[in-house]
């Protein structure tokens, strides 16, 4: 598994691993929609078409940039339902990052429930180089 | 830790460089190896950290693990003083609070179709991940309920004009600014008024099985056997966003004003600066957002009822009888070295808890105290109790607010293996009806603090006198 659960008393967490940041950044993603949703049977369900949902942002560094994403899909699957299945990266440095993805709408009479998640938390948030590519590690609020 | 009393402990000011005050926490001996295991003591230490904070950084018996702040944390900062207000004292769940309603119906008229009853429940009420209310406003509209709070509910059919009355500040927060709120939170907000949420979150249909104060009982309409009606609910995705917006603002804001603290969670500004009260503003919408949805579920509540029963709710005697907010920052006037000084306290999972007598609560609690909702877990009782004047002098008038966890999630899931959970309380008597399988073997009792044990440290410490207890008998949940 490129991420596993993480315990905290009240709420959930992740930690993430990646080759690259374009792999942590896609891990983080799974493991988001995973925690929402049933990804496999939600892929299996509905094999498309998809809507298209795009992302244009910068910050001053890697972290920044990972806790800019975890927020952006909390805000796409909080108001669009959107999970996203399919990642195009047009750009990904450790400041930018430029995607277009292709995404299911989410609906809760169709798929599975799993957390409600409130907000991506700074409390042991971080993201680190390490010998064989990155790790991350997140808490939700949920 | 060092041992005041059997229910007091104080973290000294020399345990942390950096801290401003002690920490003080209510515990009893059995319960102190749960608190010690997490890092909750640790936050309570950080929190001491904020700038004008007085007298302690205090936790209540049910405290656990959070951001920043403790679960079960209290703050107070001095305005005058450089005081701060921190978003993360406050949570990601603004106003997240409980309310209880009445009813005239016993056990024994709900038994017989209990399953029914909260089956209609569960369809009413949009309860788990992704669901809409069907109340749907415009951004003019929006803008109205946010500055108005329950009071806006009321005037849209959404209850009578005495549930404000019953509601803590009257369902309101003066000072509200629909400007100081992002897009974001009005997006995520829009469909959402009128939805219960998921995680702890619940309506519960419950029965008085404990009086423990009969003359108090009396005055709050409360007898043996009556049914009741709770419901944990807050501000769903519009507050969220505002907690995200605003600590991203006081954590860009930490060098401005030299403030440093030692977790980023702990972002905060001066109350007095633009960052201050540009999330003040912001906060107090979320909070009348709050409101507005309790009073909207309960509105649904009574919708059920009155179908079920055939009679309307006057008639079914479903008043409120109390709604309490327990994450908030209010401005209070306490008494800090002899002096009465207006302070901003910070509740992060802790309820408000006035003595008889306080000039802010309605005349109809006056003499009585405020009523302070203590909801346990799903298989354990919820309690009803009264303020002091010991919680004044001693916690700016503030009590416990729940059970508080004592396991993980990943952890419960895995102590439910192999069992159901769902079966376990229908032998019991317990009907729960829920959106995620998952979610009932999170919730499960075993994941939280006994609340009778954390109810009776409250009581012992003489911040809360006991008057009730409700056993749930339906449980609704996302």
């Amino acid at each position: 598994m490129p991420y596993e659960i993480i315990e905290h008393t009240a709420d959930i967490g992740l930690k993430v691993w990646g080759k690259d940041l374009q792999f942590l950044f896609i891990d983080a993603a799974e493991g988001f929609f995973n925690l929402v949703t049933d990804l496999d049977a939600l892929r299996r369900s509905d094999p498309g078409p998809y809507h298209e949902v795009e992302m244009n942002f910068q910050e001053d560094n890697a972290e920044d940039l990972l806790m800019h994403w975890l927020q952006e899909l909390l805000f796409a699957f909080s108001v669009r339902h959107s999970v996203l299945v399919e990642y195009h990266f047009a750009t990904l440095t450790p400041m930018i990052l430029r995607l277009k993805a292709q995404a299911i709408r989410f609906d809760p009479s169709r798929h599975v429930s799993r957390h409600e998640i409130k907000a991506v938390t700074h409390h042991r948030f971080h993201l680190i180089k390490i010998r064989i590519g990155w790790e991350a590690e997140v808490i939700f609020d949920i | 830790m060092v041992k005041i009393d059997d229910v007091r402990w104080e973290i000294p000011l020399s345990y942390k460089k950096g801290m401003r005050v002690p920490g003080r926490v209510f515990c009893d001996e059995k319960n102190l190896p749960k608190i010690l295991n997490d890092h909750s003591l640790e936050q309570v230490a950080n929190v001491a950290f904020l700038p004008g904070i007085v007298k302690y950084s205090m936790a209540m018996p049910d405290i656990h693990w959070g951001y920043g702040f403790p679960i079960g944390g209290v703050a107070a900062t001095d305005p005058d003083e450089e005081g701060v207000i921190s978003p993360g004292g406050v949570g990601y769940d603004i106003n997240c609070g409980v309310r209880l309603l009445k009813t005239n119906l016993r056990e024994e008229d709900v038994r017989p179709r209990l399953r029914e009853l909260v089956g209609s429940l569960f369809s009413a009420v949009p309860c788990g991940v992704g669901q809409s209310g069907e109340v749907r406003l415009n951004r003019k509209e929006m803008r109205q309920m946010l500055r108005e709070g329950s009071a806006w509910a009321v005037h849209h059919g959404y209850g009578i004009a005495a549930d404000l009355e019953c509601t803590e500040a009257q369902g309101c927060l003066d000072g509200a600014d629909p400007e100081a709120v992002s897009e974001r939170a009005y997006e995520r907000g829009a469909d959402q008024l009128g939805t219960l949420g998921s995680g702890n979150h619940f309506l519960e249909v419950q029965a008085v099985d404990q009086i423990f104060d009969p003359e108090l009982a009396e005055k709050f309409g409360l007898e043996t056997g009556q049914v009741t009606v709770m419901i944990h609910s807050g501000s769903r995705g519009f507050g969220y966003q505002v907690c995200e917006d605003s600590l991203e603002a006081a954590r860009r804001a930490l060098g401005k004003y030299h403030i440093s603290v030692p977790d980023i969670q702990l972002s905060c500004a001066p109350v007095h600066s633009p960052e201050g009260k540009q999330y003040l503003a912001a906060m107090r919408c979320a909070a009348n957002f709050a409101w507005a949805n309790r009073q909207c579920l309960m509105a649904l509540a009574r919708k059920v009822f009155e179908h079920f029963f055939h009679r309307s709710a006057k008639d079914l005697g479903m008043d409120l009888l109390y709604d309490v907010a327990h994450n908030i920052a209010k401005f209070e006037r306490h008494e800090v070295n002899g002096k009465q000084k207006m302070l901003c306290v910070h509740r992060k999972g802790a309820t408000r808890a006035f003595a008889p007598g306080d000039p802010e609560l309605p005349a109809c609690y006056e003499d009585t105290g405020q009523p302070v909702i203590i909801p346990g877990d799903m298989g354990r009782h919820s309690y009803l109790l009264t303020g002091t004047a010991r919680a004044a002098e001693e916690t700016f008038s503030s009590c416990c607010h729940g059970a508080g966890r004592a396991m993980s999630r990943t952890a419960a899931l895995k102590a439910a293996r192999g069992h159901s959970i769902r079966k376990e309380l229908e032998d019991r008597g317990i009907i729960v009806m829920a959106r995620s399988e998952k979610g009932i073997a999170e919730e499960q009792s075993a994941a939280y603090k006994d609340i009778h044990e954390v109810v009776e440290v409250v009581v012992r410490a003489g911040l809360a006198r006991k008057v009730a207890r409700m056993r749930p008998l339906g449980v609704i949940k996302g």
